[in-house]
């Protein structure tokens, strides 16, 4: 017997849901993500419309259920939302090629020279990021200790200077050595939090992990050339 | 597009409200902190930058190597001074992380090619001391520079051409070298060439070039590079594999920077680099220089070889670049040298100039070439003696390093010695600009600016010598001579608009000029097809017989003319285009005037030719092999028209040399053949009156009325409208074209519209001059009005 889907896109994939649920998830899926649409449409022809288009997208994909379209070997919300995107674009840039030839609307000059993909991935990646810490907060909200994660949430991704760990400690009255237990500890967990953000939009282990190269690609090469 | 539905959804980024983080952090934090969570920290490459505790004797300890400091991170490592203790020295020790790090297949190629890269022994490349693994960190090592590095340098000071010419040799050395071993480095940039502690320019980070297959390429999916200086194949992988030509590319953006201080692809982003990249659109190095030249600090002009180089290392098509690195480094060398470079034909009168810093004695060699070849023409003995003088001058000057500018006047000025002056000279004068221009096409073939340079030399040495007046025929003689392929170009483009006027415009412009001229195959098609389309057109049979008739080669379409008499026989002019080369008898030619003095009308259809000629060529774009040459000796605006006029002004027609042998009273036919006499009489009254009648046509008319009626009421009339002509002729100088276009480009429009002798009447009266001579008249020359037996029948200038 098959093992029942239960992540949150192995659910929009599923064929024996109510419609009206699926179109619920996945409207909220795309409404999560939006910033990742918008960014793909930033680099490109269109780019001056992106924020339209984004809607555009979104209202189609709503009216159109494009989430059955989704094919099972997609495997992620990732690739299917990339897959999705393409075709969109490519259809919007034949109508859009006529549009600049009549306005003069030239492409977008102010990009910093990344592919719609890469930017997609970025925007994904912040998104995936935001509800990761968000999913985080609450547990730690949940126990009482909102304010921890409060204070050492900006050590997440660089180490405290000397002394910052000394001047919180006596602000929130927890010895130093505790609250680089606490950073080590929060540091883990969010990982741990993203990744499972990421698996929750693949079908199975495989597919995040393909993601989460992905992504880490272009997270480790971001900002230099090579 | 859309109307916005969802004003919520618009910065909805998170889909549940419960524990939301800080809504201030921006996209950069939410960047890193995504970096943070999703790169694999628990690697230790990641945690190197950060984690590592420099002050921790153990956390500097690694292997053989102790880290000393950190010296920059980028996207594919972080690199440490560091202390090899068995050598004890300081390297740059570089460790691979960041989206490599995670790949196996990634990291082993890393490592095959670095080690590739450490067989590389150049003294201009930063050398590879090792490459390994230690605690499952790969890194490799090389020399701790402490230079700037080449961007630094550009930034500061550019370096001067020919200090570039130099770096560029030192760079391209160490390139081909690299890739003789097989190594392609693919991210050549200014900022990857360090100065060592001599000042030696070293390329590094060969330690991620990559190494080229057996077919000598490399695929581009998997290689990045960076968008300034990158290649349009690596931008957009298509049809090539990256190969040499690839690194030529950046060679020549380097090159690019060096001598503008700006990287080729332009102002912006990335993505606006890439673009320009792969579109092509590199602003070439002196037009980008001379947009600089407002600002006070521009540098000297860039070198017109060194921009060709780098142009030829930039091109789009890598088959259009140099094959490989050692053809751009040989190209370098020559113009380091002085000598010709193969991107570049050199101009003419440069070529001089080179000839002169390292020839003295076969440039003067030359010079009196030239000078021979002129004198040739117009031999006098004071000629000869004041070229001599100019040689010697020339001689004199040379010692002096005379620049080419000054060389160049030397030459025209022997040019223009040689030029005969005056009216009396006209043919002498014809010839001899016909021998310059000649010179000048064999000497500076393919070259219009140097044809330009030379020519405005000329013109300028003219003017000193008192002659401008031969502009004119110089702008015939270039015309004709230069302007084949502006012909060409109208005639296919009219044939390729294939309507009847249109046609007709290309069947009079391909008609070949000069003694030996061929009719071309898209001629000969136009010909054709107005022949097979227009049956009934008698303009359009018109144009195609006289097309056959006016060529200088034989025609063999007989078909032409003996369609037009036979379908429009009424018209006298008809029955004069028998085909070029047909050698007809003089009984032949008898019969010819015979029919052509029983036409009720004589038309050689001057004024619908000109009219179909001026509306087919009305700004019509002029290519540089003829437009450049022009621009020497009319203003830059004026050469379309010119050319133009000049196109109009030649249309062909009818030869009337045989019927003027054959109609002179004393010749065989006349007494053979009756009824010729009385012909040609008629026939030389209707051309003399006709209105249709260009001035050519009527003054044949004149000669043969006159010769048969000597002494006649028909002899005063037509030494009256011989009169008349001379006087128009006085009085309108279309030949002057060069000093009057407006006029000259008016009287065409008149002509078109009210016929030759119409035209040249009201611009006479334009000129205050009247339509006719007033009783009495003299012209400067009375020798004009006689009767010159031995003037060619189309000697007389309309």
């Amino acid at each position: 017997m098959a093992v029942f889907p239960t992540t949150r896109w192995s659910l929009i994939q599923a064929s024996d849901r109510h419609e009206g649920d699926v179109a619920a998830a996945w409207g909220a899926l795309v409404r999560d993500y939006r910033p990742a649409i918008v960014g793909f449409f930033r680099r490109g022809a269109l780019a001056r419309e992106a924020e339209d288009l984004a809607q555009e997208f979104l209202l189609r994909s709503m009216r159109d259920g494009w989430w059955s379209r989704a094919d099972p070997e997609i495997g992620s919300f990732r690739r299917f939302l990339l897959v999705l995107l393409k075709r969109f674009l490519a259809m919007q840039n034949d109508a859009g090629h006529r549009r600049f030839e009549v306005t003069g609307v030239d492409v977008d000059e102010g990009s910093d020279g990344q592919s719609p993909e890469r930017l997609f991935d970025l925007e994904f990646a912040i998104c995936l990021t935001r509800s990761a810490l968000d999913e985080l907060r609450g547990d730690y909200a949940g126990n009482g200790r909102g304010e921890m994660f409060d204070a050492l949430q900006p050590w997440l991704s660089e180490a405290p200077a000397h002394g910052e760990l000394a001047a919180l400690g006596t602000r929130l009255a927890v010895p130093p050595n505790t609250l680089a237990v606490q950073l080590k500890r929060l540091r883990a967990r969010f990982q741990k939090a993203v990744r499972a953000a990421l698996a929750d939009l693949s079908i199975d282990a495989e597919h995040a992990a393909a993601d989460l190269d992905a992504l880490r690609i272009v997270l480790g090469s971001e900002g230099v050339t090579r | 597009m859309t109307t916005n539905h969802e004003p919520d959804s618009r910065h909805g980024a998170t889909g549940s409200n419960a524990g939301t983080v800080d809504a201030t952090l921006s996209s950069p934090e939410l960047l890193d902190i995504a970096r943070a969570g999703l790169l694999d920290t628990s690697s230790p490459e990641a945690m190197l930058w950060d984690e590592i505790d420099l002050d921790d004797p153990d956390d500097r300890r690694f292997g053989d190597y102790e880290l000393l400091e950190r010296i920059g991170r980028g996207g594919m490592g972080v690199v440490f001074r560091a202390r090899q203790a068995s050598l004890g020295r300081e390297v740059a020790l570089k460790f691979i992380v960041g989206g490599l790090a995670g790949n196996p297949r990634m990291v082993a190629r890393f490592l095959e090619e670095a080690r590739a890269a450490a067989r590389l022994h150049h003294p201009h490349i930063v050398p590879v001391f090792e490459v390994g693994s230690v605690e499952g960190l790969h890194f490799f090592t090389m020399p701790l520079l402490r230079g700037q590095t080449l961007a630094q340098r550009i930034a500061a000071a550019r370096p001067s051409a020919a200090e570039s010419v130099g770096l560029m040799l030192e760079l391209g050395a160490a390139v081909e070298y690299a890739h003789s071993l097989g190594l392609l480095h693919l991210d050549l940039k200014p900022a990857n060439v360090l100065f060592d502690e001599h000042a030696q320019p070293m390329i590094g980070d060969f330690g991620l070039a990559r190494h080229m297959d057996e077919h000598g390429g490399v695929d581009a999916q998997e290689v990045s590079g960076t968008p300034a200086y990158m290649a349009p194949e690596q931008i957009e992988p298509g049809p090539h594999r990256l190969d040499g030509r690839t690194d030529v590319y950046a060679l020549g953006a380097i090159l690019y920077e060096l001598l503008t201080g700006a990287a080729p692809h332009g102002q912006g982003g990335a993505h606006t680099q890439m673009r320009q990249a792969t579109s092509g659109g590199i602003v070439a190095p002196r037009a980008f220089a001379t947009a600089l030249d407002a600002k006070p600090n521009g540098h000297a002009a860039i070198d017109a070889d060194l921009e060709a180089i780098c142009l030829k290392c930039l091109r789009l098509d890598p088959h259009d670049r140099y094959p490989d690195v050692a053809a751009l480094n040989a190209d370098l060398a020559r113009h380091r040298d002085g000598n010709d470079v193969s991107a570049r034909k050199p101009r003419w009168r440069e070529r001089v100039a080179r000839g002169l810093r390292r020839h003295p004695a076969v440039a003067l060699a030359s010079a009196a070439a030239l000078a021979a070849l002129l004198l040739g023409l117009a031999a006098t003995s004071w000629q000869w003696q004041r070229a001599e003088r100019a040689l010697a001058e020339a001689d004199r000057q040379k010692a002096l390093a005379t620049a080419e500018a000054s060389r160049m006047q030397q030459l025209a000025g022997l040019m223009a010695a040689a030029f005969p002056a005056g009216e009396s000279a006209r043919d002498e004068r014809a010839n001899s600009a016909r021998n310059a221009v000649a010179w000048l096409k064999q000497n500076a073939a393919s070259d219009p600016a140097a044809e330009r340079a030379v020519l405005m030399s000329f013109r300028q040495a003219l003017g000193k010598a008192g002659k401008s007046d031969v502009v004119a025929a110089l702008v015939g003689e270039i015309v004709d001579q230069l302007g084949e392929e502006y012909r060409e170009q109208q005639v296919e483009r009219l044939a390729s608009k294939g309507d009847r006027d249109s046609l007709v415009a290309a069947a009079l412009i391909g008609i070949p000029r000069g003694e030996d001229g061929v009719s071309s195959p898209e001629h000969e098609a136009v010909l054709r097809r107005l022949f097979d389309r227009f049956p009934d057109d008698p303009l359009a049979l018109y144009v195609v017989a006289l097309a056959c008739h006016a060529q200088p080669r034989p025609c063999p379409h007989g078909e032409y003319y003996a369609r037009l008499v036979e379908r429009f026989p009424d018209n006298a002019v008809h029955w004069l285009l028998v085909p070029s080369g047909s050698k007809p008898t003089d009984l032949d030619i008898a019969a010819q005037v015979m029919h052509a003095a029983d036409a009720k009308a004589y038309d050689d259809r001057l004024a619908p030719m000109t009219g179909l000629l001026r509306a087919a060529l009305r700004d019509q774009r002029v290519p540089d092999s003829i437009g450049l040459p022009m621009q020497a000796v009319v203003e830059e605006a004026d050469v379309a028209p010119s050319l133009r006029r000049n196109a109009v002004e030649s249309v062909a027609l009818a030869r009337y040399r045989d019927v003027i042998r054959v109609c002179k009273p004393e010749s065989a036919a006349m007494q053979s053949v009756a009824g010729l006499r009385e012909a040609c009489g008629r026939f030389g009254e209707h051309g003399m009156r006709s209105p249709q009648s260009s001035i050519l046509s009527s003054m044949i008319g004149v000669v043969l009325v006159r010769r048969l009626h000597k002494g006649e009421p028909l002899d005063a009339e037509a030494k009256e409208y011989r009169r008349r002509y001379v006087w128009l002729g006085e009085h309108v100088r279309p030949d002057d074209s060069g000093n009057e276009p407006a006029h000259a480009d008016r009287l065409q429009q008149d002509i078109a519209r009210y016929g030759e002798w119409e035209a040249y009447a009201r611009e006479a009266e334009r000129a205050g001059a009247s339509r006719t001579p007033p009783p009495g008249w003299v012209p400067k020359n009375p020798q004009t009005l006689l009767m010159t037996e031995e003037r060619a029948p189309e000697a007389p200038h309309h």
